[in-house]
Order: C-alpha cells, then structure tokens, then sequence
C-alpha cells in the first residue's frame, strides 16, 4: 500500500500534505474568480433592484416560489450527500463513496429536471422577455421584464454551472468505480466537491433574490 | 489520515440548521414585516448559511491560512465592486 500511495505523490512535492494544501489553493484560485463572474450579475441585479423595485416585486410575485423552495432544500441536501462522499473516502470507504456520489448525482439532477419544469411553467405564462413577454400582464412592465431577463440569466447560467458539476461527478464515479481513490489519494473527490458547494452557496442567494422580493 | 477534518456528526448538524435557515426563510418571505427587515432577514440567513457551508463542508475551518486568505480574496473583491459602484449610485442624487 505504501507503494501504491507513494506513486500518487507527484514529483514536485515532498509530501502528500504539500500536495493537497496545492490542489485545495488551486481549486479556491478559481473559485474566488467564479465569485467575481457571478458578482457581476449580482451587482447588476442590485443596481437595477434600488432603481425599480416595483416591478421587481411585480416580477418576483409571478415566479414559482414552491418551486423554488424544493429546489434549494434538494440542492442543500445534495451538498451534505458530496461532504459525506470526502468524508467516506477520507475513511476508505470506497463502497460508501460510491454511494454517496451517486446520491448527489441524483439530487443535482432533480434539482435540474425541475428547473426545466418550471422554465416550461414559465414559457406557457408568457414570462419569457424577447421570446413572448406579455407587458399587458404586469402595471411596471418595462422594470419587471428587466427582473424577468435577470432571472433567466443568473438561473441560466447556475444551471451551466450544474451540469459541469454533474459531468464531473459522472467522471468521478467512473473513476470511483475502478477503485482509483483511497485514503492517501482523493484530491479529485475533494477538489470536485469543493466547486460543488460552491454552486450551492450562488443558489443560497439566488433564492431570496428572484423569489422572495416583497414590498 | 490525521488531518483535520470534521466530524460526521458535524455534517449532519450543518445540515439540519441548512434546512431550518431555509425554513425560516421560506416562511418569513410569506410574512408581510416590511421590506427592509423582509431583505435584511432573507440575506442575513444567506449570509449565515453560506458561512456554515464554507467552513464545514467546504473545510476552511479546518484548512491552513494560506488556503484561507484564497478563499477571502474573492469576497474582498466583490465587496470592493459593490462598494465603487454604490458610492457612485447612491450619491448621484446628492447635491452640494
């Protein structure tokens, strides 16, 4: 076993810890950039919300709130399923990795699925600015439609992010499969992980930012 | 391996305050309480969330200071943003 650890050390590090504090700063490198990426549109949300908060109450009343609900409680419980999946492997257990990826796996896509449902719901109640908004629907129009594009664009562009979370769980799973991850070695699961909570915590925000503005 | 980490009983309790937080927020944004305490409320519960997350499933309670000061320096720039912005836009109106 030694052997086998030994060989998952690269050769620019002098230890396995070395190794591990390098791919934890790595991954947070690009996370503290993924905040400034989504920061924009929270900056241009929060301008745009001081300016004509009417219609972004108007807009925020038309949104499906249950929905919106389920799916933060599926994509927390989703994160606590991934901190158990770095906490098994961290422990060897490569059964319950396995597991546990594949439980977070299944929560990112519900969550997923029904957010299309309601992208749907959405499209049939003539939401949607430049496809078929309907102003006459709404007594601020033009700032609800504002709040409606920012909707799309930041839940849009969570829901990319989503599905590069689940592609990279799909390829730790086939990994996990072949019985690449132990103990020593698992960088990968954590590293993966660590993007997937962070996914999590814009959609803590988007949540009371597109459903829950009130007068 | 004997590096720090926390405890599986910690997950599940980070967990079940997650659900509550959301509980309440869920239950107070039905609650008409005025605007300002409404948002106050909504992000405060944002922001205590994203800090339980951070620091226990994402490891930063646990993680060496330099991987520490790395996982700041995203939210010392997004409040640099926010703040030139508003110091503009909020005092446009102003006049001297």
């Amino acid at each position: 076993m030694s052997e086998d650890a030994s060989s998952t050390i690269r050769e620019q590090f002098e230890t396995r810890s070395q190794q591990e504090e390098a791919d934890s700063l790595g991954i947070w490198t690009f996370l503290s950039t993924e905040i400034l990426f989504f920061g924009g549109l929270f900056l241009c949300y929060t301008v745009y919300r001081t300016h004509y908060h009417a219609g972004f109450v108007e807009g925020s009343k038309h949104l499906y709130y249950s929905i919106g609900t389920i799916n933060t409680f599926v994509l927390l419980t989703s994160s606590l399923f991934m901190a158990l999946a770095v906490h098994s492997i961290q422990d060897g257990d490569r059964k319950k990795l396995r597991l546990f990826l594949l439980l977070t796996f299944a929560f990112g896509a519900t969550f997923l699925g029904l957010k299309l449902c309601e992208y749907y719901l959405d499209y049939r109640e003539h939401l949607v600015p430049a496809v078929n908004f309907r102003p006459g629907d709404f007594s601020h129009a033009a700032s609800a439609e504002i709040f409606l594009f920012l909707y799309f664009a930041m839940t849009g562009l969570h829901a990319i992010h989503m599905t590069i979370g689940l592609s990279a769980l799909t390829y730790l799973y086939l990994r996990a499969r072949k019985d690449e991850f132990s103990t020593e070695y698992h960088s990968p699961v954590r590293v993966v992980g660590l993007y997937w909570h962070f996914v999590d915590i814009v959609w803590v925000f988007l949540y009371p930012m597109l459903y829950l503005v009130t007068n | 391996m004997p590096s720090a980490r926390p405890q599986r009983r910690t997950l599940f309790i980070v967990y079940v305050s997650l659900i509550v937080l959301l509980a309440i927020t869920a239950v107070a944004g039905r609650i008409s309480v005025g605007s300002n305490i409404h948002d106050l409320l909504a992000f405060g519960i944002s922001a205590a969330k994203t800090a339980l997350i951070v620091a226990i499933f994402m490891e930063v309670h646990y993680d060496k200071g330099v991987v520490r000061v790395f996982a700041g320096a995203g939210i010392v720039w997004l409040f640099l943003l926010f703040l030139f912005t508003f110091t503009d836009y909020l005092t446009r109106a102003w006049r001297f």
